[in-house]
């Protein structure tokens, strides 16, 4: 088995989507990757939300943030996740990564989001997540929708596993 | 029905039902190297040439030890250095503070020295995602998460877009001041999707 | 066929807590190591610190870092040099709850060089609203040995069920 896989990749077609959704996620990798090439039709909200399992409970994050046109950071609580929304300069999407470990574990799910907009401005929202669905169960299903809107025509998601190896620590 | 491979000796035989005749199926992986370079010379400019076009993204990964006090880093796809091709952005720190800050509109994608720069001697470290590089309806968007822990240090998430309509056949890597010294290592990587 | 570049090269979950875990003899085939850690602590805490060294270097003062980070009290960045670790991770600490462990990645970049100091990125991040944070760090260890051993430090003692993972990169 390759440590690094893809499991697959998600384009949204002429018309939008309201979601793009894995299902059914294959139970024999240690973590998750999925990297999202996204845009949506809503303008000013840029907020992506991410769900396992449909579930709609128990998230929470703590990030640091920035819109690039005060010249400052901020940090707050909750998911925000930003994509490119409407009003960012056309064609463009964002660059948004997160990281799931043990996925199919008996643990809550923490979770790292690493995403960034662009627009051809002087703001563009990015952020960094430390992520938690209080959930012990393993990561079967997730879905990532915009805030409100559709995904854009060409918004992309790809779902990889990684999986660990085997021995090779020593602890004390 | 497709007669399955068989393993026969002289004394035993064994019928499978699959072509994998008992192997394990072949998964292949995502990630792959498409080159490295290691400088034998030292240079401001590190080039990816006929990038292939066959995987979703790109991740550039390297260890660029500067020559110079104070240079920042530039991406150029296809080396393109024209007016307006791009905008960039970043979420950056000097050890003391964090800001924020971006432009749009230039002919250069910065993705570090917002504060101090590189430091003589001091390697600066990067893993920067391109994704759909290869994707005609869409700008391209990279992120960056570049640093160096001198002793006046520097941490930058960063963002650029490049605005064109041409699929990223090669890459450029470029510092602003000074050089890359010999023994920066620059290594891009394919990523199936 | 090409050869896949991302490779498991080592990994332990704990089934009782431990002081340390150690990843030695790493293989200097790959350029870079990944290293994902999932931790939590007995030490009495919410949130606590987890701590890093090279090749069992605790002396003469090598580490040196810069990270900014969003918590409770804002956003903010620091720095620290000369130092005999690296205090940048998180570990979920014993008064968390049940079931919460913090998460790490650090990429050791040109790992296997003897030419340069080594460079790490890092994203450190514990998810507790009052306690935690969302954490990126650079490093720098001030030595040109190449990396082969890699310590793993708890505040306390790292508890059962957490996970260290090593994966080499081409």
């Amino acid at each position: 088995m390759a440590t690094k896989e893809l499991i697959s990749t998600v384009t949204v077609g002429a018309g939008g989507a309201a979601s793009i959704d894995f299902t059914s996620i294959p139970q024999d990798g240690t973590d998750l990757l999925v990297v999202v090439s996204a845009r949506h039709n809503n303008a000013t909200y840029g907020d992506t939300n991410i769900t396992f399992n449909n579930s709609g409970t128990g998230y929470s994050a703590r990030l640091l943030y920035a819109d690039a046109i005060n010249g400052g950071a901020k940090s707050t609580t909750g998911i925000y996740a930003f994509t490119t929304p409407s009003d960012y300069t056309a064609n463009t999407f964002g660059n948004l990564q997160i990281y799931v470990p043990n996925y199919a574990g008996s643990t809550n799910k923490s979770f790292s989001v690493d995403g960034v907009t662009e627009n051809n401005a002087t703001g563009a929202w990015s952020a960094i997540h430390a992520a938690l669905w209080s959930n012990t169960a393993a990561i079967t299903s997730l879905k990532i929708a915009p805030y409100s809107g559709l995904f854009a025509q060409y918004s992309t998601a790809s779902l990889y596993k990684i999986t660990k190896g085997s021995g090779g620590a020593s602890v004390a | 029905m497709i007669k399955s491979m068989t393993r026969s000796s002289v004394l035993t035989r064994t019928d499978y039902r699959s072509m994998l005749a008992g192997n394990e199926a072949f998964s292949p992986g995502a990630y792959e190297l498409i080159s490295t370079t290691v400088l034998g010379t030292a240079t401001a400019t590190v080039s990816f040439t006929s990038i292939p076009q066959f995987y979703k993204h790109l991740q550039i990964r390297f260890v660029g030890v500067p020559s110079t006090n104070g240079g920042g880093i530039g991406i150029y796809p296809n080396n393109d250095r024209s007016a307006n091709a791009y905008s960039f952005h970043r979420l950056s720190a000097n050890g003391g503070s964090v800001s924020s800050g971006g432009t749009g509109s230039v002919a250069y994608l910065q993705t570090f020295g917002f504060h101090n720069g590189m430091q003589s001697g001091v390697p600066a470290a990067a893993v920067i995602d391109i994704l759909d590089y290869a994707n005609l309806s869409k700008n391209r968007v990279i992120r960056s998460m570049m640093g160096s822990a001198a002793s006046s240090p520097e941490l930058a998430l960063a963002s650029g877009a490049y605005y064109s309509s041409s699929s990223i056949s090669s890459l450029v890597v470029e510092t602003g001041l000074g050089n890359f010294s010999i023994g920066s290592r620059f290594s891009l990587y394919g990523i199936k999707g | 066929m090409p050869t896949p570049q991302y490779t498991a090269l080592a990994n332990i979950t704990l089934g009782s807590s431990a002081s340390s875990v150690t990843f030695s003899s790493i293989s200097q085939a790959y350029r870079d190591l990944v290293l994902i850690v999932f931790s939590r602590d007995t030490n009495a805490s919410v949130v606590t610190t987890q701590f890093l060294r090279v090749n069992n270097v605790s002396s003469g003062n090598l580490y040196s870092s810069v990270l900014m980070q969003g918590t409770s009290g804002g956003a903010n960045s620091t720095s620290s040099s000369s130092q005999n670790e690296w205090g940048i991770g998180f570990s979920a600490g014993a008064n968390a709850s049940s079931g919460i462990f913090a998460q790490n990645t650090y990429h050791f970049l040109d790992y296997s060089a003897t030419d340069k100091h080594k460079t790490v990125l890092s994203r450190n991040d514990a998810a507790d609203a009052t306690n935690g944070g969302a954490r990126a760090a650079a490093l720098r260890y001030a030595g040109t040995a190449a990396i082969t051993t890699i310590n793993v430090l708890p505040a306390t003692s790292f508890a059962a069920g957490s996970t260290f993972a090593l994966y080499g990169v081409k």
